[in-house]
């Protein structure tokens, strides 16, 4: 059974996660626009992604589910 | 509560400003061909097509959902209910940029099966499309009628019919560009009111530290496990069939497909992880409404947690929770709507009804269905309302994924994959898991009555062995690069040259 403690950090926690993750796309979309004409224009064809952004999503994802199993664990 | 004018007035200020937007965004786009309005010319950036998609799996449903997980199963609720709903987002990686390597620029994902079995297989695949997409837009609908009727006393018939026709005017007019520009500012609004409305409800309640105490007063010997994360008692009804179905439902969804080709070919794999990661944590700041409902009440069923809940705060709260509601609900069923006006305008009337069709027909025949599925929609969500509860269509909503999911990816990776091993595979799947679902639910049959995990797992399993057992038995040879798209080199905007851009 968790703590109150940790009942309270998990609620902080998830509304840091949000608000951050709120914050990032809206960056992308204010320095990126609606869409990559004049970007693409100039740099030519858009190939498929390289493999070492593959990498660093299945990364973010391992982590991800690492940090719920770790979640579980402490907050048992 | 909110009173019928303002609830009235709310709606009517949402519909002016989504179709306000769409309109904009119809004009500054050029929203005049068949690929513009489809997949938004595969060339949207990262920011707009991520909130787009974080914002269509943030499911109206999940307002009542979550509370209801907590309510049934205690904080472990939380991860059982989010976890699988991501899980879509990584399930669909390996599938999407395997996709977007053979099809630079696809339309619509369904088109590929032609290409690589046949017109059999493609046709299976429309059905399995079609009616899990109206039945994904049913499934917002129904929570949109019964959650914004409920909280402003205008009838939900009213209040769905007045969301349908908004959306359908909306993706009438901008297609993909209208359905993502409008998410977007959906996805800023349900975030932003989100962050503001869960610590108003805490504090309404005392704050973090009195609903924990609240907690533990009430749920008396239960609290031990219903303050564990570790608590797996509801795993089986809850976790399991949501994680069998819907969490791999992205895979087959043709609104996450459309996204995933709108997007620049280089965003994929970055794309779906930061908005399905991101979805978790929208997802775990409604479990606190279920938290303050178990704090504050003693006797009230999980499924009304999230109504009790709200009617501790004050009438302004409830107005901005009615617009949270109708944000995350207007993102979805407009995705679920441009879905089918695609389908409806390539897959059926462009490849099997008139393979002539001039681009200015296939756009008019996609503008007429975004009109005319809103109104099937509509009239399937007034059926459901009094057939069948909330979590009993969520959950049957992800028995279309248990038959599509394997072997689509067997026809990607591998190339003895044939056309009978995938129609058989898939329409005996749909058939074996609609029996057991009538025979579970006491409909026309009574035997087997199997949990809905297991008639998932089942449909997982009969459609991927019996594709690959069929396959083996006649295998194909099938050449990939034979479908290919003709030109390795994409276009500038991201599209491809000589395309079938007809």
């Amino acid at each position: 059974m968790m703590g109150q403690g940790l009942f309270t950090g998990m609620i902080v926690l998830f509304w840091v996660a949000e608000a951050l993750f709120g914050l990032l796309v809206v960056y992308w979309f204010l320095t990126q626009g609606f869409d990559s004409d004049s970007d693409t224009a100039t740099s030519g064809p858009v190939e498929l992604e390289d493999s070492s952004v593959t990498t660093k999503s299945l990364g973010m994802w391992a982590v991800f589910f690492a940090a719920i199993i770790v979640g579980i664990v402490v907050g048992a | 509560m909110v009173t019928q004018t303002t609830g009235a007035g709310l709606l009517l200020v949402w519909a002016v400003a989504m179709i306000g937007l769409s309109y904009y965004i119809f004009r500054r786009q050029s929203v005049n061909d068949t690929e513009e309005f489809i997949t938004a010319g595969g060339r949207a950036q990262l920011g707009l097509t991520t909130a787009s998609f974080a914002v269509t799996w943030m499911w109206a449903g999940d307002i009542l959902g979550v509370p209801q997980y907590v309510g049934i199963t205690g904080v472990a609720g939380l991860w059982m209910y989010a976890a699988p709903a991501v899980l879509s987002s990584f399930v669909v990686i390996p599938f999407a940029l395997r996709m977007r390597e053979l099809f630079p620029q696809g339309l619509t994902y369904s088109e590929y099966f032609i290409e690589r079995f046949g017109n059999w297989a493609h046709l299976v695949v429309i059905l399995v499309i079609l009616y899990t997409m109206v039945l994904g837009g049913v499934i917002q609908l129904f929570v949109g009628g019964a959650v914004i009727g409920g909280l402003t006393g205008i009838d939900p018939n009213i209040v769905m019919a007045l969301l349908m026709t908004v959306i359908g005017i909306y993706i009438l007019l901008g297609g993909l560009w209208g359905s993502m520009t409008t998410d977007f500012v959906q996805f800023v609004s349900a975030l932003v009111l989100t962050l503001i409305f869960v610590p108003l409800l805490l504090v309404e309640a005392g704050g973090p530290g009195q609903v924990y105490e609240g907690m533990v007063t009430n749920l008396g010997e239960q609290s031990a496990s219903f303050l564990s994360m570790a608590n797996f008692s509801a795993i089986e009804d809850l976790f399991l069939p949501y994680a069998l179905g819907l969490g791999v439902w992205g895979v087959v969804s043709l609104a996450t497909w459309q996204r995933v080709f709108a997007v620049r070919r280089d965003k994929t794999s970055r794309f779906l992880t930061i908005g399905g990661i991101g979805v978790f944590t929208t997802i775990a700041m409604y479990s606190v409404i279920g938290f303050v409902g178990l704090a504050a009440f003693t006797d009230v069923a999980p499924g009304n947690l999230s109504i009790e809940a709200l009617g501790l705060m004050p009438d302004w709260a409830a107005i901005v929770f009615l617009l949270v509601a109708l944000m995350v609900l207007g993102s979805s069923v407009d995705s679920y709507l441009t879905a089918i006006a695609s389908l409806t305008s390539r897959d059926i009337y462009y490849r099997h009804l008139n393979t002539d069709a001039t681009d200015a027909q296939q756009l008019r025949v996609a503008r007429a269905a975004s009109i005319g599925f809103a109104v099937v929609i509509f009239a399937g969500t007034v059926f459901a309302l009094g057939s069948v509860s909330f979590v009993q269509l969520l959950l049957i909503g992800g028995i279309g994924a248990s038959a599509l999911v394997g072997p689509f990816a067997l026809s990607l990776f591998w190339k003895k994959a044939s056309e009978t091993g995938f129609v058989s595979g898939v329409v005996v799947s749909q058939l074996v898991t609609a029996y057991l679902l009538l025979a579970s639910y006491g409909i026309v049959f009574t035997t087997p009555t199997l949990k809905l995990w297991e008639i998932m797992a089942i449909g997982h399993l009969v459609s991927t062995g019996l594709t690959l057992v069929v396959s083996a038995a006649s295998p194909d040879d099938f050449r990939f690069e034979s479908i290919a798209q003709e030109s390795s080199a994409v276009a500038a905007d991201g599209g491809s040259e000589g395309g079938d851009g007809e």
